[in-house]
């Protein structure tokens, strides 16, 4: 472990005993930790491959291999295509369903009647619906879009709505009582405090598009969804696997980026600190 | 609902009828359209169901849908009560775990299921593990998040009151997580029944999926809906029974939705 000796020169110097108090101080670093435990991991994995063998698992640099394969036969250009597909979708979903969750948040009438509806399909398996889709959209880009929409919208509008009625009633009426004017109060009072809720449920909502993406493709097995099931089908575990890492990558940084994003722009919330 | 006047309620529940009855009246228009053969109208759906449930063993197929949901979420509750506690209470889990599991949140389940078959078999067995895969996750964070939560003053009392172990697990840790494991559970009912339909639609067809797939190979659209409409309202009410069920366990805790 060279690494772990870089860090710990200034560590020694205040520890009374050098010996054993440098290694207790970084078995407290999280840097350490992770890497001990993610190379242990990846050890057990590695060893698994070897004993299973490639039909089951392939070993890592297989799999790092699949994907500089990926690349070369043209397979992350396809899906950068689907990815463009999914944006529009997502896109939609934003323009949509931040407008619809304000509106259930501020009226209770309004989240009575359409939180039904809301309600109803989040919690529903929405895969269901797919058949339907085909049928009313045909499998070109229109279905994919309407597929990603419905995957990531309803996160979005419980959210919004979440974060407007959560809106502290007594800043509301000391707005009122300084004359803010109604459209004051949406900008000073509620937007601060909805935004943080609207961009979590815009955060969830990407992880699910990219479920839905996924799903739309795999389901009419043309494009992207072909590629996936020939690697499947094939038994391609590497490039397979490759692809999966190269996607849920994508996903899990563009959650961060929105998370940190989040925390930038709306540092006053307490819903940032915490998942 | 619960600040509502009475007026106001009276015309909220008049407005909600009414948006049902649209919602009926448009499809009922637009399946009418020559144009749309293929999307039939509810006059041509809902006689399509009742045949489905009394001719095509609708609700047995519910049944075999409804028996992954539940196994699936066994052992998902058990799996993932034990690996929330772990990552709550020991620094070293939630160090390393924690990215971990945000990236397994953000992995496409759906994409394991082309490949799942060689692990698991096709029947069963590969149903429930991608059942699993859908709802662990889920408990996995609602249990550490409800046991990083616990009231501090709560863990510092049964500190001065010399809990240890096993003790204080059951009589401080694991109450106190039960309202949030709760409401993990209810989302995660929700997230099965998603499993259990997209490994019926995609890993083999089975039960509920199956009738779906069934019928769109036959071009019967209206059982079709029929099908989908039926696969909707079952997810609906199973969360909604969740729901209950959450409320009865944990009635300290008012639930929002």
């Amino acid at each position: 472990m060279s690494i772990s000796t870089d860090t710990a020169g200034p560590l020694v110097e205040s520890a009374p005993s050098p010996g054993r108090t440098w290694l207790k101080s970084l078995a407290g670093r999280r840097w350490f930790r992770r890497l001990v435990v993610w190379s242990f991991l990846a050890a057990v994995y590695q060893v698994v491959a070897y004993i299973v063998g490639p039909f089951y698992l392939p070993t890592l640099q297989a799999i790092i291999g699949g994907a500089i394969d990926l690349g070369r036969d043209g397979s992350l250009t396809t899906m950068a295509s689907a990815l463009v597909q999914m944006v529009i979708g997502f896109a939609l979903s934003i323009v949509v369903g931040i407008p619809l969750g304000v509106a259930m948040g501020a009226s209770r009438l309004v989240d009575y009647v359409l939180g039904f509806y809301v309600k109803g399909m989040f919690v529903t398996s929405l895969i269901a619906v797919l058949p339907l889709l085909i049928i009313v959209f045909g499998f070109g880009l229109a279905y994919r879009v309407s597929v990603v929409f419905l995957f990531a919208v309803f996160f979005i509008i419980l959210n919004t709505a979440a974060g407007v009625r959560d809106v502290d009633p007594q800043l509301v009426a000391m707005g009122r009582a300084f004359g803010a004017s109604r459209w004051r109060r949406a900008a000073t009072i509620t937007l601060p405090s909805a935004l943080p809720f609207a961009i979590a449920g815009i955060r969830i909502g990407l992880a699910n598009a990219f479920g839905g993406m996924i799903l739309a493709e795999l389901w009419i097995a043309r494009d992207f969804g072909q590629i996936m099931l020939g690697l499947a089908y094939n038994r391609d575990l590497p490039k397979f696997l490759a692809l999966l890492v190269i996607v849920t990558l994508l996903a899990s940084f563009s959650a961060a980026g929105l998370k940190a994003f989040e925390k930038w722009l709306t540092p006053w919330s307490r819903s940032t600190r915490d998942r | 609902m619960r600040q509502m006047s009475g007026r106001t309620r009276a015309i909220a529940v008049t407005l909600r009828l009414l948006s049902l009855v649209l919602v009926l009246a448009v499809w009922q228009w637009y399946g009418n359209q020559p144009a749309h053969v293929a999307t039939p109208p509810p006059t041509k759906v809902f006689p399509a169901l009742w045949d489905a449930i009394l001719h095509q063993d609708l609700l047995g197929r519910t049944w075999g849908t409804l028996v992954e949901v539940a196994v699936g979420l066994a052992i998902s509750l058990a799996f993932g009560i034990i690996v929330g506690f772990a990552i709550a209470l020991f620094p070293w889990a939630k160090d390393t775990l924690d990215p971990l599991v945000d990236a397994a949140y953000a992995m496409p389940t759906i994409m394991l299921i082309p490949i799942i078959g060689v692990y698991t078999g096709l029947g069963f067995r590969g149903r429930i593990f991608i059942v699993f895969l859908y709802v662990a996750l889920v408990i996995v964070v609602s249990t550490s998040v409800g046991v990083r939560e616990v009231d501090s003053k709560l863990l510092e009392t049964a500190h001065a009151f010399g809990l240890k172990g096993l003790n204080l697990f059951r009589k401080v840790l694991f109450p106190a997580a039960l309202s949030h494991i709760a409401a993990g559970t209810a989302i995660g009912v929700s997230r099965a029944v998603r499993g259990a339909v997209a490994a019926e639609l995609l890993l083999i067809t089975a039960n509920l999926g199956g009738f779906i797939v069934d019928m769109q190979a036959k071009f019967n659209n209206r059982a079709l809906i029929a099908g989908i409409l039926w696969t909707l309202f079952i997810g609906y009410a199973l969360y909604e029974a969740a729901l209950w069920v959450e409320r009865r366990i944990t009635p300290w805790r008012a639930t929002s939705s």
